[in-house]
């Protein structure tokens, strides 16, 4: 079926031939003139030079002196306004942005519309007097503490009103003065918002003499201005169209040819009538349409991953149906632009070209992650006594991140691991020497994030930068002049000037470049104005996405919208259906794609365009739904055989009592750990869990029974001085590091040595005599097959009583048990036991006089040890235990299997790759 | 008028409703519009899009004359009074519908069926809009992440806040004590959840800062420390006594009554501090002469001093334990209170950085902007005025949320039609907030006029299924709790058949297993009940489906996701294909772990789990976005990890949603998953062949035309949330006036305290809540219901203590009903089988609607990079090239910015417009602009004598060159001298001499005399000036 913009191309190039050169075509986008160049050359069969091809805004720029602003700039000119306006605001420019995007909004609106500003706006006031909540006088307390609490207003008794409310009943009065200054101060400036350089022209249109002297000229440059495909029009464009129709110098064309887009109920109809009415066409054209619907396939989907990976598929089938085609004839519409990413990762290797006209968003590249990190870092850093210095977490993150590591690669893996050995909180600059521009920079901020720009680009390693990165770190450049050229004469603070960057970063994107008119067509819902395809797939048909949830971003009320003739949410719903039912007049086959899951607050309601098909328009719609089968993987059943070189390793290893219970708790743990050698990898430690708070404790306990100043134990002071020395030793943390959360383990871990030096001064006769010393020896487990392997302990203490010796042990964890010692950690102390009573070591001669002691530190408020009297019967059932633990462990026919409890599995580090 | 309907299970609510939402619409013969005045309220988002998609099918159906609903519309007095004539009356019905129909579906932002929570969104919306605020911000549900930032602050801020550090220290430092963990984050989260709770928000309202201020709460602590000692140590005083005195006469407790079971050793317990009661024994021997306390055979005597003493004791003992507990109670969360007041703070500060508002907020903020007034005028600010309301789902309303209701339906009541629908049977909220007693006692205070009306037929179930649910639920009337009895009555519960249902279909089984077999399982594994049922439930299955029914005829209910999740792996295991709404999480697939993991180790590629779960190597990385990075993970997995196709595509859903709002952020990502993956699930959509398992609580308003209940005990738990009470209603002594509200969190203790009436009623509400749930799992079959339920040891002599014994008990108590003690095929030994009705396919059984084809096209996750068939528009190349060459003063104004300019350069005037365009966009920076116009001017000049830049050629810049190849030329500049001589300019500022960019000068000097012009020059501009191309060879 030929395009509609097919037809007309082919209807002036017929009638025109190559002089058309002086014609002006305008398009509601760049992409329609786009294809419509398109369609001009394949009717000529010579080179040409092209007629002008522009958009209306376009136009509307070229007629115009002014350039248009960007939206922060426009921003930050209308903050100065306000400010001068009402001088008590206290208003600043980072809380003002959302505020003045609605009256940029307004404004815009306004002009286009050619409304009247002073009476709209005394209108606004007239209504706010009437019924204004602030000068109710009968405001409870309650209502008042409400909005106060809610949104942050401070709300007072009218006479006694503070700075907020009055400006807020002030701002009602100075909405005129701030809309006029600020048109005025812009055209000062030379600038304007697009509406604003709309209603200018419009203005010099209808002055006569403005006219001849600044538009007609430019105008002059061609025979004629044809307007191709526009649908809703503003005042201003309505003023230009109806001045050049009258000249005889204007010519229009308007896609709106099938029943659905003519019937009057439908919404989309809305501005045919009109349009057709007052804007008629010079060349009579026949418009190619369908006469029948098209085949139409509503396919719903439970992920929205889902339903791009299912449009690759279908792009495969549309592929092989017809071989030679490029796919031109297909085109994707996404409602919900977050879907390109899926999108182009679905894309099957056949459909070779490909064309998508949005952008690839700054904000989702690892650039924009990269800035974030330095800007954490710069928020991040302290004079410390080592002079400044950097949180290490940001200091990881820059020096990870992709970009930085390509360019220094050795540097940075040396600097990640020695902050890890070091358990580097802080990372003083002198270790960062070799990139020091990413961490110095100015004072300002610009000035800084330029500087690291200079640095990443300058540098002579710079080629080691992708070009797609480089691409981002120049929109990034772009962004920081703009904002740092707008901003110099107002001071800001860092964090205010990085907020404005990010909203700048989130609405820049990167246009691909592709294929623009050869393969499959990929664009947002606007994008597909005036194009016709074959083959049409929308993704998204979810109502509040296609259409989208039209939230008024407005403060003029909706009455007074419709009175004075300014676009309403109708308006908006009746563009939203004319772009769906016009991208389904010639095509042949259409998919829509609705996404049935709903979570986060999401909608998954069915769009309201698939209902008026089925209800008002009565197509015949195929419905599947996409699923897929379940199949979810168990538990991975691990079993490692034990061969020669497990063996050997098997008897060199030197058994820990952790190693055993870790064997006794699941044996594949115990092969990852000890054979595999694999660990969780190390980490700063900046937090402190349960691990690190055990050996803080551990430290400071041994910190004390290995100083002879005894005599200060008491001392809360020199308690202090102990935690802080545990601190540094373990931490690498000096006593001004420890900061939040860290000060409460600090006091509480000198209250828990506390606790323990009272519980030891109620034992009579306690002489320290070891601490936190490593034990070794030899443990025969068969004899018979001279199977003998090497046991290994840390004993946390051995001490001299009155009534004889005992070994102790520090257990920060949780306590299950009421009485006594756990299970589990009597079986620690007699291997203990073994090892001290081992004819190696011979610290205790036997198990005489000896008891087993641990203090529970979570119980230590009762500052007491629980204590086990050891008995030979248990010692050596403890030891039997031992050696057929041992026996199985050396056995080479017991294959290491999973344990079967799975609350073992918890906090087990491999549990992903067992998958429990 | 106002009509409240009470609508029991499978009664036709949704007809119902449906047919009263269409006469609201056709009763105003002349309003074709009135639908934007009708409001229709139901929970869910689900429920709202089943509502809207019903009334359009009715209204489709009636426009073709088929609806059922024609008779009520036929009826209607004010159709009557207009059309007296049937069939006119009839016709205009259809003509009517069809433009209803269109005309709501062109105008559909009006179509107001919404969820409370949105309506309420709508209005706060209007309101902030009102006063001009911050309108773009976004609602939040959940408000963990509020609450985790919060603490977060509050923990950095330790170091420069002394009085906070010592506030958190108590607090930790009181946990010690308690034997608690030493850790305070937890219990500050846990009371800061509490903030969002209705009671809470209700009782404190905003007032957090006066309520719980510093000096309050410290003279309350000491005021309560003081008292629970002073408890204390009466009991320990008491306890000792007695112990000296048993010393004294040495008596040790196993030598009474009882021997070692004689309780006597209560007082031991009470030295050390444990308050105990009295047991049974005991308080049995007491009862008897002080001669017959020992045991047989014991040969010695209680002293008359022992007697008095123990007597005495045991007479104080039940009080003094009550005000331990009372006092325990009142102590144990008061520690975290000082904080509350500050963390409020904080949570607020975090919604305002964050532009966003909790959505329990909102309700909050209504109920207080409202203030008890009539006019609510608010409610004005959101534009259309609703006259008819319809409330669905009543019974789940909450009080806050019923308090900003009211005012609207109060002011509609006497004018138009509004409806209530809801059964407080069904009222399973209870933990979000929602207050039966609304449906139950206050409508009928409230609206004494308004017309009650109960719906009395069950058009869902057949006649076997209702009656067994009529009967064994309104046996719950017997029970002695008060509000249980009142709601199951059997009034309330007995359902009748409609007319001209066949008799004596449908079938109810229920299964007991033996306690026997539960035990003996149940201690090695939680999941021991699939062990013991898994296989009958899979015979059932079959034997259903040998039967004529589908597998998606057939649900599996389950109590909590938990379960679902085991019922889910044991049924994918067993080769069936299964539909779950959330029992399979998203984060517990072995696919989506191995992919987290990887992505947290991705600033540490050495971390050699990760790299061992990768088979010795760590995937290349080389996208730039986070969902690139995912995907190429995802694609370095193992063939058999990527078949896990739902979890993974779920997976990325959240990956792209959260880049999507918050950029590429990995830890970011990381810290933010790690938060949601417990609560994400996959949802699939339902096939012929898949068998449904869901939770109760998601199952309510969906019917199946068969239903399993695998696991069925629910023992009655004892409540444990906090309620916070208003102190001065409570007797304890010297009341502490300073505070007026206490957070006291529910235990069993509480049965013996002050507090023991909030206790029952709580432990109240927790049974009926269970029971309300399993009145809705019961009530969804159709035609079958097959039950497995696991009774305790005893189910008989304590009927009350789980749902199993009651079912148990109610069977026995049947007459009607046999057990039969056959272990059918699975079962254990010993099951006994209660079996009801006919086990046969139904009569009338048929699908409920058409399901649409179901295809399923992926076998695995699959990532075809786009490569190089997509590109980025490079300019960074040109901009970043070393700009030695350049002889720019600035740096940074490099070879691309002098290009962009020179662009929008037509003749010399327009310099400054074409740089004051670079500013705005961020080309050059404002301060560049006097070095950068000098650079450009010297460029202008340099060029002066050939007249580029005069008026005297014509420049055609903004006209390409088309070719009928369809190819596009654009070179820089394009000039025509008055002569026809055409100069063509290519600029290269910047850039290195190659010769490639000779050629494409060559090609453009070639299309333009193809056009038919003669004498045409090309030039390249480097930045040391401009070089004519040799055209001669062409």
């Amino acid at each position: 079926m030929q395009p509609f913009l097919k037809s007309v191309a082919k209807t002036f190039v017929d009638n025109l031939g190559p002089q058309i050169r002086e014609y002006c075509f305008v398009f509601p986008n760049k992409r329609s003139s786009l294809f419509f160049k398109k369609y001009l050359t394949e009717c000529f069969d010579t080179p040409f030079f092209s007629p002008g091809l522009t958009t209306v805004s376009e136009l509307f720029g070229s007629l115009s002196e002014l350039v248009t602003y960007n939206k922060v700039m426009l921003l930050h000119t209308l903050y100065k306004v306000y400010m001068e306006c009402l001088p008590d605001s206290t208003e600043t420019f980072d809380s003002f942005i959302y505020w003045g995007d609605i009256l940029l909004n307004d404004f815009d609106d306004i002009d286009k519309y050619l409304v009247d500003a002073e009476s709209l706006y005394r209108n606004i006031k007239d209504l706010k007097e009437l019924d204004d909540i602030f000068s109710l006088g009968d405001f409870t307390e309650n209502q008042k503490r409400a909005l106060e609490s809610f949104w942050g207003v401070v709300v007072k008794e009218p006479g006694k009103m503070g700075k907020n409310t009055k400006s807020f009943l002030n701002m009602w009065d100075s909405l005129y003065p701030i809309y006029r200054k600020f048109r005025e101060q812009l055209y000062a400036q030379g600038g304007g918002y697009e509406g604003m350089i709309f209603r200018m022209v419009a203005d010099s249109i209808a002055d006569d003499e403005a006219f001849e002297a600044g538009i007609l000229p430019k105008l002059n440059r061609y025979r004629k201005i044809v307007f191709v495909g526009l649908n809703a029009l503003n005042e201003c464009e309505k003023r230009l169209m109806r001045k050049l129709r009258n000249l005889g110098k204007g010519d229009f064309y308007w896609d709106y040819q099938t029943p659905e887009l003519k019937d009057e109920d439908n919404s989309s109809s809305r501005f045919m009538k009109e349009n057709v009415r007052e804007f008629t066409s010079f060349y009579p054209i026949e418009y190619e349409v369908n006469v029948n619907h098209p085949e139409i396939n509503v396919v719903s989907f439970s992920s929205s991953t889902a339903s791009a990976k299912y449009t690759g598929t279908l792009l495969r089938e549309l592929k092989s149906d017809n071989k030679n085609e490029d796919l031109f004839n297909t085109c994707i519409v996404l409602p919900d632009e977050s879907l390109l990413f899926p999108l182009l990762s679905s894309i099957p290797e056949e459909v070779e070209k490909v064309n998508v006209t949005m952008g690839y968003s700054l904000s989702n590249s690892n650039v924009a992650s990269l800035f974030l990190n330095l800007y954490s870092l710069r928020q991040g850093m302290r004079e410390l006594s080592s002079g400044p210095s950097f949180y290490y977490r940001n200091v990881m993150d820059i020096i990870s991140h992709p970009i930085v590591k390509r360019l220094h690669r050795e540097f940075c893996e040396r600097t990640i691991k020695e902050i890890i050995s070091k358990n580097m909180v802080y990372v003083p600059l002198t270790m960062l020497s070799e990139i020091e521009p990413l961490f110095r920079g100015g004072q300002d901020i610009a000035e800084y994030l330029l500087g690291a720009i200079d640095f990443i680009t300058g540098n002579e390693a710079s080629n080691n930068i992708e070009r797609l990165e480089r691409e981002f770190v120049l929109a990034y450049q772009k962004n920081i002049n703009l904002l740092s050229t707008i901003l110099a004469d107002t001071k800001v603070t860092s964090s205010t000037f990085f907020k404005l960057l990010s909203q700048l970063t989130s609405l820049t994107s990167i246009p691909f470049t592709g294929e623009p008119l050869a393969g499959v067509q990929i664009m947002g819902p606007l994008e597909t104005r005036a194009l016709d395809f074959d083959n049409v797939i929308i993704l998204s048909m979810n109502d509040g996405v296609f259409p989208s949830r039209s939230i008024s971003n407005s403060i003029i009320p909706y009455n007074l919208r419709k009175g004075f003739g300014l676009p309403t949410y109708e308006y908006q719903d009746s563009i939203g259906a004319y772009h769906f039912y016009r991208s389904l007049s010639r095509a042949k086959r259409v998919w829509l794609m609705s996404d049935t899951s709903s979570q986060g607050g999401r909608t998954s309601e069915e769009s309201r365009y698939i209902k008026q098909l089925e209800y008002h328009h009565r197509f015949v719609l195929n419905r599947y739904t996409v699923s897929s089968a379940v199949s979810m993987i168990m538990e991975n059943n691990i079993i490692f055989h034990k061969n020669q070189s497990i063996l050997e390793k098997l008897m060199k290893q030197e058994y820990s009592p952790s190693a055993i219970s870790l064997y006794r708790d699941c044996p594949v743990r115990f092969y990852f750990q000890y054979i595999e050698n694999l660990r969780e990898d190390d980490e700063v430690r900046e937090e402190i869990g349960a691990d690190i708070f055990g050996s803080l404790f551990h430290k400071a306990m041994e910190l004390i029974y290995t100083d002879d100043n005894s005599a200060h134990h008491r001392e809360k002071r020199y308690i202090e001085s102990i935690v802080d020395k545990a601190f540094l030793d373990i931490l690498m943390m000096k006593s001004e590091d420890i900061r939040g959360r860290n000060l409460v383990i600090r006091e509480l871990l000198k209250r828990y040595v506390t606790y323990t030096l009272e519980a030891d001064r109620l034992v009579g006769g306690l002489v320290v005599m070891k601490t936190e010393k490593v034990y070794k020896c030899r443990f025969c487990v068969d004899a018979q097959k001279e199977l003998i392997v090497t046991l290994k302990g840390i004993v946390d203490r051995i001490d001299s009583t009155e009534i004889g010796n005992r070994v102790v042990d520090y257990k920060t964890g949780r306590v299950n048990v009421k009485t006594g010692i756990e299970p589990k950690h009597l079986d620690q102390l007699y291997f203990y036991l073994l090892l001290l009573t081992a004819p190696e070591n011979r610290i205790l001669p036997g198990i005489d006089r000896v008891t087993l002691d641990i203090f529970y530190v979570r119980e230590g408020y009762r500052k007491s040890y629980r204590e086990a009297v050891p008995s030979e019967e248990s010692f050596n059932a403890f030891k039997e235990e031992m050696k057929e633990t041992l026996l199985e462990i050396l056995n080479p026919d017991a294959d290491f299997i999973m344990t079967d409890d799975l609350t073992k599995c918890g906090y087990c580090p491999f549990k992903d790759i067992c998958n429990r | 008028m106002l009509k409240i309907y009470n609508a029991s299970a499978g009664s036709g609510k949704t007809y119902t409703l449906t047919r009263e939402y269409l006469k609201m619409l056709f009763s105003r013969v002349d309003n074709v519009d009135h639908y934007k005045s009708v409001l229709a309220v139901t929970f869910t988002n689900k429920a709202t899009d089943e509502m809207k998609q019903r009334i359009l099918g009715e209204l489709f159906k009636l426009s073709e004359g088929k609806s059922p609903h024609i008779q009520s519309l036929m009826q209607l007095p004010e159709l009557i009074e207009e059309f007296p004539d049937q069939s006119l009356r009839g016709s205009f019905i259809k003509k009517r519908a069809r433009k209803l129909l269109v005309r709501i579906l062109n105008d559909y932002t009006y179509f107001n069926v919404s969820t409370i929570d949105s309506f309420f969104q709508q209005i706060t919306r209007a309101f902030a809009r009102e006063i001009g605020y911050y309108s773009s911000y976004t609602t939040e549900i959940d408000t963990d992440a509020a609450i985790e930032s919060a603490i977060g602050t509050l923990m950095e801020s330790l170091d420069t806040e002394p009085n906070l550090l010592k506030k958190v220290l108590e607090i930790s430092f009181g946990r010690i004590e308690e034997g608690k963990g030493y850790d305070v984050i937890p219990a500050l989260a846990d009371l800061s959840k509490e903030l969002f709770k209705e009671e809470f928000k209700v009782k404190v309202n905003g007032r957090e800062e006066q309520i719980f201020s510093q000096d309050k709460i410290d003279a309350y602590i000491n005021d309560v420390n003081k008292k629970w000692e002073e408890v204390r140590k009466r009991i320990i005083d008491t306890g000792k006594d007695i112990c000296r005195q048993m010393d004294v006469e040495e008596l040790s407790p196993d030598l009474f009554r009882g021997k070692s079971k004689s309780g006597f050793g209560l007082f031991a317990s009470l030295a050390q501090g444990e308050p105990l009661l009295p047991t049974k024994t005991m308080l049995a021997t007491i009862e008897k002469d002080a001669s017959e306390w020992l045991a047989k055979g014991v040969k010695r005597s209680v002293s008359p001093v022992l007697e008095k003493m123990v007597r005495e004791a045991v007479e104080q003992l039940p009080a003094l334990n009550s005000d331990f507990n009372s006092f325990m109670a009142l102590k144990t969360n008061i520690n975290t209170l000082v904080l509350l007041a500050t963390l409020r703070k904080l949570i607020e500060a975090y919604c305002k950085e964050n532009n966003l508002i909790l959505l329990s907020d909102t309700t909050q903020f209504l109920r207080n902007i409202i203030d008890g007034s009539d006019t609510p005028f608010i409610y004005e600010r959101v534009g259309t005025r609703i006259e008819n309301y319809l409330l669905d789902e009543f019974q789940d309303t909450s009080a806050l949320q019923w308090c900003n209701f009211k005012p609207l339906i109060d002011e509609s009541v006497g004018c138009s039609d509004s409806l209530i629908v809801g059964d407080v049977k069904q009222s399973i909220y209870r933990f979000r907030g929602s207050d039966y007693t609304l449906m139950k006692d206050e409508l009928a205070k409230d609206y004494p006029g308004a017309d009650f009306i109960r719906l009395e037929n069950n058009y869902r179930s057949r006649e076997t299924v209702v009656n067994f649910n009529n009967r064994f639920f309104s046996s719950l009337s017997n029970l002695p709790d008060s509000d249980i009895s009142q709601i199951y009555t059997r009034e309330q519960v007995f359902q009748k058949l409609p007319e001209g249902r066949a008799k004596g279909e449908g079938s109810v089984e229920i299964n007991f297993i033996p306690h026997s077999v539960q035990k003996e399982l149940s201690a090695t594994r939680a999941a021991a009940w699939i062990d013991i049922i898994g296989e009958s439930l899979i015979g059932k299955i079959k034997e259903f489906r040998e039967m004529g029914y589908d597998m998606s005829d057939m649900a599996i209910l389950v109590r909590t996701n938990a379960e679902g999740g085991l019922i889910s792996d044991f049924l994918i295991k067993n080769g069936l294909s299964i539909v779950t709404d959330d029992s399979l999480l998203v984060g517990s697939a072995a696919s989506v772990r191995q992919v987290v993991a990887t992505l947290s180790s991705i600033d540490n590629p050495s971390d050699n789990i990760v790299r061992y779960m990768h088979k010795g190597e760590y995937p290349q990385i080389t996208e730039s976005s986070l969902y690139g990075i995912c995907e190429e993970i995802i694609e370095s997995l193992d063939e058999k990890l990527k078949e896990e196709v739902p979890f993974l595509q779920a997976f990325m859903d959240n990956v792209n949603s959260y880049m999507s709002n918050n950029g590429s952020d990995i830890r970011g990502f990381l810290e933010w998953w790690e938060g949601k993956a417990s609560n994400i699930s996959i949802s699939i959509p339902t096939g012929k062949n898949t068998i449904r398992v869901i939770t109760v609580h998601k199952s309510k308003g969906l019917e199946f035309p068969i239903v399993f209940i695998p696991f069925l005990k629910d023992s009655f738990r004892s409540p444990s949330r906090i309620r916070w009470i208003n102190i001065s209603e409570f007797n304890i002594k010297n009341a502490m006036e300073d505070l007026e509200i206490v957070p006291i969190k529910m235990n069993k203790n509480l049965e013996n305290s002050e507090f023991s009436n909030i206790y029952q009623e709580e432990k109240q509400k927790e049974m009926l809540d269970t029971l309300n749930v399993w009145y809705v799992g019961f009530t969804r079959p159709c035609d079958h219901l097959v039950v497995w339920a696991f009774p305790d040891k005893d189910p008989e002599g304590n009927p009350y203590s789980c749902v199993a014994n009651m079912l148990y008990s109610y069977c026995k108590s049947d007459p009607d009903l046999d057990f039969q003690s056959v272990s059918s095929a699975g079962n254990p030994q010993g099951t006994e089988t209660v079996m009801v009705g006919k086990r046969a396919k139904c009569s009338g059984a048929e699908k409920a609607q058409v399901q649409s084809n179901t295809i399923t096209p992926f076998n695995a996750y699959e990532r075809i990079p786009i490569g190089e068939r997509l590109e980025l528009a490079f300019k960074g190349d040109e901009f970043y090239a070393s700009s030695n060459e350049g002889e720019l003063k600035n740096s940074r104004l490099r070879g691309v910015a002098l290009h962009s300019i020179f662009e929008s350069i037509a003749t010399s005037d327009d310099v400054d417009y074409a740089i004051s365009k670079a500013v705005n966009d961020g080309i050059i920076r404002q301060q560049d602009v006097r070095d950068t116009r000098i650079t450009v001017m010297e460029r202008i000049r340099s060029v002066e004598e050939r007249g580029w830049f005069s008026d005297q050629v014509q420049l055609i810049n903004e006209t390409p060159i088309l070719t009928p190849e369809g190819d596009d030329y654009r070179p820089d500049r394009v000039m025509i001298y008055p002569d026809h001589k055409v100069v063509v300019v290519d600029y290269k500022f910047g850039r290195k001499k190659v010769s490639e960019y000779h050629r494409q000068v060559e090609n453009y000097v070639r299309l333009i005399r193809e056009m038919g012009y003669d004498n045409v020059e090309g030039y390249i501009w480097y930045s040391d000036g401009p070089v004519q191309i040799s055209t001669s060879t062409i």
